[in-house]
């Protein structure tokens, strides 16, 4: 609607400026022109002026020398002169010459007078004789009454006197206003597109600040929803796990598993969602530092592993070097995930690599699959959102197609190059390029004396305001032979931690802390945690939440805490929790 | 002896070559006092390359009427006179250019082909009386300006002579 009427608005506003262009261009012709014509006109007056005085000359010369008995030209050479002086006279008198003439005030009633003071003169011409003396009378008129006037009029006449000027002015006036409206006129309609077109830039503008506004609301309320959403789906793993190691069968075993991966679709859905939200919104902040690459594959070789055995696939790693590379933890975590959750979803028989090499200063991670492989076409295609290939098969399992989109916006922001290399039939290869980084001096080396897969003898302290994780959680650690306690609140885990201390077999070492982030408006896991390594000492600590801000898990991370997002798996945990006491 | 014989022979020339030169000249004498002289690369003349014309004389070629302002006149001017085109084509000249002299030693330079093309007139008379040397006369060459707006302008009005007494033929 609104485009449709501002089409023709511009058509007639450049209709306009068209006709204000051919008026400034005739207008500035015919100002040419008058130009021209008034230029022609002050020279022949000025020409004729001087020839007027020139012929009174010759003519007083011959009158004068024939009354004098000394004749330079015969009785009708003197006529003639007087003759031809007399149209002089009404060349300055009459026509355009006098129209123009007339500018200079008093100037034709000066000439006027003159001329009829030279008229008076025509019966000494006729009557003239040789010798006649009548020179005299004729000469007395001419000094008098006429070679003066001719003399002032010359003098007003001549170059350098400004009437001119305002003759020119006065004859352009028409065609100097034309110039001077229609620039005028272009003038404003130019200035009138400016304003529509800054007015409609402006328009744009706000239109665009208005979308990005709310596509970071979009994204605050996905974060807040999907924080929300984790709550449940953290206590659904973590009761499903315990009544999996209490109820299950033969029979029911293909039910839980099942369950479990329709659990881990719904995570992977809701993290995708959310990610992609975030990296529309801008709200991903990067925060490249020195990171060790090994745990991070061991980490994404867990949690896939188990997903691959059950689809009869191999997945396995090949690292042989602890490196260090440049980039973002949780992010560099999340492409990784997602290339592996993609070779894993798409692969349906042979085996999935994950591999590192290095040269001096490059490290890649290469993820190759045995699956269909993507053709050229396809590789252009498969990065943009929503884009899913092998839809056949695809159609009746989990996923919206982000999963490489959000891989390759990740890869840009943190300048990872990502390269693939597949063929139809042949697999694919998603090689990722990483730069090396110094390896961060160790401040606390692995204990080595710990046992390093069992978890007996570990007294774990949960701390979490949902009663439901928190029982959940206690069953399954109980079951990995770990022995438990439980706070609900701050004081709660105060006085639980007191209780521990006094007991005789602790050991800061052999203790670990598990706290939920949110757990009052008053204060956070973070908070508790401090309080109670007050009382317990320098304990392993690890955070489990629901939060999605990378901020503020960095935060928490940077207190000195593992971060742990929800839903957490048993398998994961176990392994989290493992890792952790062996400082890996 | 020798100077009376070459008398005698120069005499004898003289009238062997003068009905020789009566017929080259189709041009009539003028009889009456010469307002119009016309020199230079000229076809037929009444003597000596120059063909000379009285009043008498122009007002035989036939004379038109024409109504016009000029530049240096009050009102619509009603003059008389001969085509130039007339003439022209009775002295054979049909191209090239022209310098016209007034007596007031005025010349313009005017190319032959305004005398065919467009329609001017030597004139004699203006508002029917014979034009003196005080109103611009006898002779004025004077172009139609009302009618071809495109010859108002620029060239004409240094073209129009007046006070016109000798053309030279270039």
């Amino acid at each position: 609607m609104t485009s449709a009427s501002k089409t023709p608005h511009y058509l007639l506003i450049f209709i306009v400026l068209l006709a204000f262009g051919a008026m400034l261009f005739s207008a500035y012709k015919q100002h040419a022109e008058e130009t021209d014509d008034y230029t022609r006109k002050v020279r022949h007056i000025v020409v004729n002026g001087y020839q007027l005085r020139l012929c009174i000359y010759q003519t007083q010369q011959a009158f004068d020398s024939y009354s004098l008995g000394n004749p330079l030209k015969t009785k009708s050479g003197v006529a003639e002169v007087y003759d031809i002086c007399w149209s002089k006279f009404e060349i300055l008198l009459k026509g355009e010459t006098n129209e123009v003439l007339s500018t200079i005030p008093g100037i034709h009633e000066k000439l006027q007078h003159s001329f009829n003071a030279f008229k008076t003169l025509e019966p000494l011409v006729t009557q003239l004789r040789p010798g006649d003396g009548s020179w005299r009378a004729f000469d007395q008129v001419m000094e008098q009454e006429i070679i003066p006037v001719v003399l002032e009029v010359l003098s007003e006449i001549r170059i350098g006197t400004n009437w001119k000027q305002a003759y020119l002015k006065r004859s352009t006036l028409h065609s100097r206003t034309l110039v001077v409206l229609s620039v005028f006129g272009v003038v404003s309609i130019v200035a009138i597109l400016i304003l529509l077109l800054t007015t409609q830039v402006r328009a744009t503008k706000e239109a665009l600040i208005k979308a990005e506004q709310a596509k970071v609301a979009k994204a605050k309320f996905l974060a807040v929803a999907g924080h929300d959403l984790r709550q449940p789906l953290q206590a659904v793993t973590l009761l499903l796990s315990t009544l999996q190691s209490q109820a299950e069968t033969p029979d029911n075993a293909r039910l839980f598993q099942g369950i479990h991966h329709s659990l881990d679709s719904i995570t992977e859905l809701l993290n995708g969602v959310l990610d992609i939200s975030k990296l529309d919104a801008e709200q991903l902040t990067v925060n490249n530092e020195a990171i060790a690459l090994s745990p991070i594959l061991n980490k994404m070789l867990d949690r896939y592993v188990e997903q691959a055995n059950s689809k009869g696939l191999v997945l396995t790693l090949d690292n042989q070097e602890d490196l260090y590379v440049t980039s973002d933890e949780l992010l560099l975590e999340r492409i990784i995930s997602n290339l592996l959750s993609n070779a894993v979803h798409y692969t349906h028989e042979g085996e999935i690599t994950l591999s590192v090499s290095h040269t001096t200063n490059s490290a890649s991670v290469t993820i190759k699959d045995t699956g269909p492989g993507i053709s050229g076409d396809d590789q252009q295609v498969i990065f943009d959102e929503f884009v899913q290939l092998d839809q056949t098969r695809a159609n009746n399992t989990k996923g919206l197609g982000l999963g490489l989109s959000i891989v390759k916006r990740l890869c840009e922001m943190l300048g990872h190059e990502l390269q693939l290399d597949s063929e139809p039939g042949h697999g694919s290869k998603f090689t990722l390029g990483l730069s090396l980084a110094e390896a961060p001096a160790k401040d606390n080396l692995p204990d080595s004396s710990r046992a390093q897969w069992s978890l007996e003898n570990l007294t774990v302290l949960v701390i979490e305001d949902d009663r439901s994780i928190l029982d959940s959680m206690a069953v399954l650690l109980e079951s990995w032979g770990c022995k438990v306690v439980t706070a609900a609140t701050m004081e709660q885990a105060i006085s639980q931690a007191k209780v521990l201390y006094e007991r005789d077999d602790f050991d800061p070492n052999e203790t670990l802390l598990i706290s939920d982030y949110y757990l009052s408006p008053n204060y956070n896991g973070c908070d508790v945690i401090e309080q109670v390594q007050t009382i317990l000492g320098a304990t392993p600590t690890m955070v489990v939440t629901g939060e999605t801000d990378s901020e503020r898990l960095e935060e928490i991370r940077k207190a000195g805490h593992s971060v742990f997002r929800k839903p957490l798996k048993p398998a994961i945990l176990r392994v989290a929790i493992q890792r952790i006491l062996r400082n890996i | 002896m020798s100077s009376s014989l070459n008398l005698l022979l120069s005499s004898v020339l003289m009238l062997l070559l003068l009905p020789l030169t009566a017929i080259a000249d189709t041009l009539p004498a003028p009889k009456g006092k010469v307002l119009l002289t016309i020199t230079g690369n000229i076809k037929h003349s009444n003597g000596d390359g120059i063909a000379s014309f009285d009043r008498e004389m122009l007002e035989a070629l036939g004379m038109v009427k024409l109504d016009t302002e000029t530049y240096w006149t009050d009102g619509v001017q009603q003059f008389e006179g001969v085509p130039a085109k007339a003439i022209f084509e009775l002295v054979g000249v049909t191209e090239g250019q022209l310098r016209v002299h007034g007596i007031d030693d005025y010349s313009a330079s005017v190319p032959v082909e305004d005398m065919y093309e467009h329609r001017t007139l030597i004139a004699l008379k203006n508002h029917g009386e014979y034009m003196k040397i005080r109103s611009k006369g006898p002779l004025w060459l004077i172009y139609p300006l009302d009618e071809r707006q495109q010859l108002k302008k620029k060239q004409i009005n240094s073209r129009s002579v007046w006070q016109l007494s000798m053309i030279e033929v270039l």
